[in-house]
């Protein structure tokens, strides 16, 4: 998915609003400890920085330096960083507003007691949300990082004579130890035909195959098309491994 | 006599209207179109039934004609369009006389000879000769001697011809063949008269010149067919993003010591990729051949442009389905040709 610059700054933005006006509302801020709002701000001002430079440098060239590409690694860590950073304040307000300094069994002397409960505690809902979090999508990003995708091309003049219609090859390569095993579906719409495996065919094409660990699958299309009017249509298809989902669409210009 | 009503029907070979319309370039509907010319109706939408009607019918003279011009367009239609191109640097200058008659006096030193479809003698056959300009075609014959398919020794007589055109006003000479080695034949003929022919293309240029002329070539072709194209009355296609109206996807470098392909894969930019870069910057090697696609006049065209060490080249062809439209190729080649006369030739 690319990543929509726009959108994460704007709700970067809005966070640190938030945060503000937390620190600034006379009912709130006994709660929030200026430390945590502040570490908060901070944070979130450095994934600003970092997004801000990457942007810039991308607008003047389209090539992606090393240095570019650390930057937008490490904008990654602290997007998720800012995140965490905000639940955990979230919590740290809740926990202080709380009453559960009136625990019997906790004996430290209130003012531990009470650091404890506002500093140490809101720690765990943020190390468990963030823990089923990474366990649910795991696999998910180990699927999204081991399999890659690529479409050559991406738009096509397609034509009454395949011959004089471009090929379309679609590769999946995987690039981890793990076996995959893939649903492949293209569905094309008439009047498009597709020759797949030697047959033209419209309608639905559906394949499934292994993908063994460091390798990859090449799908050779040929096209051709019956239409006697010019119009643009949209060739989808779609990869599927158990529950995951990855979608491709070919645009395809029919001509006369 | 009486003269004869023109529909009268004379013997039509019908083996030869059947070789037309089963030839490969006479496609299904080109056999519908003359199946309603003659007015008649055939059930079923498959070539064989169309054709048997066809040649079950009556056929007159002026049909059979009809028919040989419609096949003819096709062929114009479709058959790739392209020449090499050289640049004329000196003319014969032997006598007073004025340039266009000297050149033909000196090609006619050396004409062609055929008779009944035979090749009797190689050289020139004159077709148009002006002031400003001279065609014809060189003719000239090989045998070579192979082994056949039974590992027999035979001998094999080919004919080639080679169309010519020589512009006096622009002083360029426009060759139309597919043999490149023939072509040296002809190039010699031609130098032995007194007609000397410079290549063309950026082999004077420095390097990064040479790439400066290829991307103003690109850049003012793209430019100059997004304005034929705005020109064009809106069409009931109309659409948000269009495709680009040029696309190139091979493009052909040489370095020192070879010739080196870059496939573009749908990369719009040709310098912004990464193989092109490296050998244009880092190898100092020149682009030499642009392969590609264009629209025009809402027609698709394949296309060929460039330059070899002795000759220019631009070749384009007309791609889709047939429509008996033989102009807009014609068309379609003047318009890439004068970009191609700007920064390969007159640069």
């Amino acid at each position: 998915m690319e990543r929509d610059n726009q959108f994460e700054v704007q709700f970067l933005l809005s966070l640190m609003i938030v945060v503000l006006g937390v620190l600034a509302s006379q009912q709130l801020s006994e709660f929030a400890s200026i430390v945590v709002g502040g570490s908060f701000l901070l944070i979130s001002s450095v994934h600003l920085l970092l997004i801000s430079v990457h942007y810039s440098f991308n607008q003047v060239s389209k090539f992606e330096g090393s240095t570019i590409r650390g930057i937008n690694r490490w904008s990654r860590r602290t997007l998720r960083l800012t995140t965490l950073a905000f639940l955990y304040m979230v919590f740290h307000i809740l926990f202080s507003a709380s009453n559960l300094t009136s625990i019997p069994a906790i004996n430290w002397g209130p003012s531990v007691e009470q650091t404890i409960i506002a500093f140490g505690v809101p720690f765990l809902p943020v190390v468990l949300i963030y823990g089923a979090f990474r366990r649910k999508i795991r696999d998910t990003l180990r699927v999204s990082e081991d399999l890659s995708f690529t479409i050559v091309p991406e738009w096509l003049k397609v034509y009454h004579n395949p011959e004089e219609t471009k090929p379309l090859r679609i590769t999946v390569e995987n690039s981890g130890e793990q076996t995959y095993d893939l649903d492949f579906e293209m569905t094309v719409p008439d009047p498009l035909l597709v020759k797949y495996d030697h047959e033209w065919q419209s309608g639905v094409i559906e394949e499934s195959f292994e993908l063994g660990p460091r390798s990859r699958k090449p799908l050779d299309f040929e096209l051709k098309h019956e239409s006697t009017t010019r119009k643009t249509i949209l060739l989808k298809a779609q990869f599927t491994h158990g529950s995951d989902i990855h979608n491709e669409t070919i645009e395809c210009d029919l001509r006369l | 006599m009486v003269g004869f009503p023109s529909s009268v029907h004379m013997t039509v070979d019908k083996e030869k209207v059947e070789n037309i319309l089963r030839s490969d370039d006479f496609g299904i509907n080109q056999v519908r179109s003359v199946v309603e010319d003659h007015d008649l109706v055939v059930s079923k939408g498959e070539v064989e039934p169309m054709i048997d009607a066809l040649l079950a019918s009556e056929w007159t003279e002026e049909q059979f004609e009809d028919l040989i011009d419609h096949f003819e367009e096709i062929q114009l239609e479709k058959s790739p369009w392209g020449y090499y191109v050289g640049d004329i640097s000196d003319y014969p200058n032997f006598t007073d006389s004025p340039v266009h008659t000297e050149l033909k006096e000196q090609l006619n030193l050396n004409p062609a000879k055929r008779e009944d479809g035979e090749l009797l003698r190689e050289g020139f056959e004159l077709d148009t000769v002006t002031e400003s300009e001279i065609t014809g075609i060189y003719w000239t014959q090989t045998q070579t001697f192979r082994l056949n398919a039974l590992r027999k020794l035979t001998s094999i007589e080919r004919t080639y011809d080679m169309g010519f055109d020589i512009d006096l006003e622009n002083d360029i000479i426009l060759i139309n063949t597919d043999n490149y080695g023939k072509l040296n034949e002809m190039l010699k003929e031609l130098r032995d008269i007194g007609l000397k022919i410079d290549p063309v293309g950026h082999h004077d240029l420095l390097h990064e010149d040479s790439l400066e002329q290829i991307d103003a070539f690109v850049s003012e072709l793209k430019a100059g067919l997004r304005k034929a194209k705005a020109q064009q009355p809106i069409t009931k296609y109309t659409d948000g993003e269009s495709p680009p109206l040029l696309d190139i996807d091979v493009v052909k470098i040489r370095l020192e010591s070879a010739l080196k392909r870059a496939n573009l894969e749908g990369h719009q930019d040709i310098f912004e990729h990464d193989v092109v870069r490296e050998l244009t910057q880092e190898e100092k090697g020149r682009i030499v051949h642009l392969k590609g696609e264009f629209e025009f006049e809402e027609e698709d065209f394949n296309f060929h442009v460039g330059y070899t060490e002795k000759l220019g080249r631009v070749r384009i062809q007309k791609k889709g389905q047939i429509k008996r439209d033989v102009e807009v190729v014609e068309e379609a080649f003047n318009f890439i040709y004068d970009f191609y006369e700007d920064y390969f030739i007159n640069y």
